[in-house]
């Protein structure tokens, strides 16, 4: 007769070391969130635990948006594109990237949205690779003093108040007092050092416009392009008619678009921001286009 | 946006971290160390105001973040001064280290005649009666304000930037009529590339106005007036006025006068 007993230690080791090396299917596990409301180029989304800021979230129909917003429960996106196709209750997925645009010297010449589309119909363009929008300036210790001029061409900023590389002027001024002007004919007296074909002189600009009439934005293009100055010029559109969200990118995407930098050279940006387009105070702004007589409250 | 992301508005309705949204994302523009490439970024933000307010939240908000601001006036641009760049208020904190030398020497001296003119400007509205130290700082400012004024998508190469700000800062167009001083500028400086390609080359290529390249210009000046002078000889009259030699009496005889002779019937 053999002897059966039981011993619960065994028992118990047996059954920790099966538990221990169980592992999930390899079925893959995806946070979804739901879309609780949508509206104005913005969606409130709920789920999604883990987002990111400034992550890409897919909604069901392909529209990107930006997670910007991350509240207890919900989180604030803005879509980018078309937002007539985002429903209450529609899945919405991570992407797990944060928002990145294609760079390169192939926009040159180019006409895009924030995204880095080609919006001129001269087909696509290959960019050479893509930078996060939300980078970290630079650090003092990666600074140094401005001191290379940066020729705008025009004897009273020249002589008077001069630009550097690297520097931030501010060109201010009611309507129609020739403030693009000033960036235009800026961005035309770099052709010679285009064409010096030094690397250490050349000047690459790009003209951002952000909430300009689409007819604007053409006229400045065909000015440039008379001059021959697109060859070093990419425009960065977000007309007027853009949602919101195209609008807010668009500034930020100039500064992402800067490969020179790693590299001895310049970009050179010129940002048109109007004070409605200001920020992100797109609606309810005080300053609004609004007719002068007065301002608007808060819409609701 | 922000509003709609139902975050709390700011003061008047912008979100409440405008600044730092500005001043994050002009922070990005920079001049890299030599180590790392020493490649630049500059950013040219343009903010439109209303009824020149400069005094307004976003504005003053970016002055402070910015390097210095370039403020157009419409007043100016409907007087005719183009680009309306307002000189008094317009500055550049980076100021002369961006400027070759030959353009920080001349230009020196042009900020001081068009300060003075300004002050001037507004004393001589009221007294009709001025010395003439007073008038020829008057003259001097006109013509230098005029000097400035460029065609749109015009711009000029540095070498005759520093050209035209010489002459205007030495006197060169004070005889010169004001409406005539572009015309000039514009003669001269092709008179110049003809016949005078080296001085031109020269404070391109070492970025100086020596002695040498300022008594050749001296020179230039001197032999292009007078073919300025010939072309258009209106001029020179007019801006002489009072300065013509006395004319003298001429002789009784040389002179063929009819006699009136009484005729008897």
């Amino acid at each position: 007769m053999t002897e059966l007993s039981i011993r619960p230690e065994e028992i118990r080791d047996a059954l920790d070391s099966f538990v221990q090396s169980y592992e999930p299917d390899a079925a893959s596990r995806e946070e979804v969130g739901r879309v609780i409301d949508a509206g104005d180029g913005i969606a409130h989304v709920e789920g999604l635990p883990s987002a990111m800021t400034n992550e890409l979230l897919q909604f069901a129909d392909g529209t990107l948006g930006i997670a910007l917003n991350l509240d207890v429960a919900d989180i604030g996106v803005v879509v980018l594109g078309d937002f007539s196709g985002i429903e209450e209750g529609q899945e919405v997925k991570r992407t797990g990237e944060v928002l990145s645009v294609p760079v390169g010297d192939g926009f040159l010449g180019r006409v895009i949205n924030p995204l880095g589309n080609p919006i001129d119909g001269m087909g696509p363009i290959e960019p050479e690779t893509r930078r996060a929008l939300e980078l970290q300036a630079p650090t003092v210790v990666q600074r140094q003093s401005v001191h290379e001029p940066l020729q705008t061409g025009l004897k009273a900023v020249d002589a008077m108040t001069p630009i550097g590389r690297g520097q931030r002027q501010l060109i201010i001024g009611d309507r129609q007092t020739g403030k693009s002007q000033i960036a235009v004919d800026t961005i035309i007296n770099q052709k010679r050092n285009w064409e010096s074909g030094d690397p250490k002189q050349q000047v690459r600009c790009i003209y951002v416009a952000i909430g300009q009439k689409g007819s604007t934005i053409a006229g400045i293009r065909g000015t440039l392009e008379e001059a021959g100055a697109m060859e070093y010029t990419a425009i960065v559109a977000a007309p007027a008619s853009d949602a919101a969200g195209f609008k807010y990118l668009a500034p930020l995407h100039r500064l992402g678009h800067r490969p020179a930098l790693d590299v001895p050279g310049h970009a050179r940006p010129h940002r048109v921001r109007r004070p409605q387009q200001a920020g992100r105070g797109v609606p309810g702004r005080v300053a609004a286009a609004a007719p002068p007589t007065g301002s608007r409250g808060l819409p609701r | 946006m922000s509003l709609l992301l139902r975050r709390p508005p700011g003061r008047e309705a912008y979100p409440g971290d405008v600044f730092y949204l500005h001043s994050r994302l002009l922070e990005r523009c920079a001049k890299l160390s030599d180590d790392l490439g020493a490649g630049s970024m500059t950013g040219l933000p343009i903010i439109e105001t209303k009824a020149g307010d400069v005094s307004a939240y976003i504005p003053t908000n970016v002055i402070s973040i910015t390097d210095g601001q370039i403020y157009l006036q419409s007043d100016l641009f409907n007087a005719n001064v183009r680009p309306a760049i307002d000189v008094g208020v317009s500055v550049s904190r980076v100021g002369g280290n961006a400027q070759i030398k030959a353009m920080k020497d001349v230009a020196g001296r042009l900020k001081l005649d068009l300060a003075q003119f300004r002050a001037m400007e507004a004393f001589a509205m009221f007294a009709s009666d001025l010395d003439p130290a007073s008038r020829a700082q008057l003259a001097r400012g006109a013509r230098l304000v005029e000097l400035l004024k460029q065609r749109q998508s015009n711009p000029f190469p540095v070498e005759e930037q520093v050209v035209s700000v010489w002459a205007g800062t030495t006197g060169k167009l004070d005889r010169i009529k004001v409406e005539d001083v572009r015309t000039w500028e514009g003669d001269f400086l092709g008179f110049l590339h003809h016949k005078y390609q080296g001085v031109l080359d020269g404070i391109r290529e070492t970025g100086k106005l020596d002695d040498d390249a300022r008594s050749t210009l001296d020179k230039a000046v001197e032999e292009f007036g007078k073919e300025f002078a010939s072309e258009e000889p209106v001029d020179d009259r007019r801006t002489d006025v009072g300065t013509e030699a006395e004319a003298e009496d001429l002789d009784a005889d040389s002179v063929d006068q009819e006699q009136i002779k009484r005729q008897r019937r």
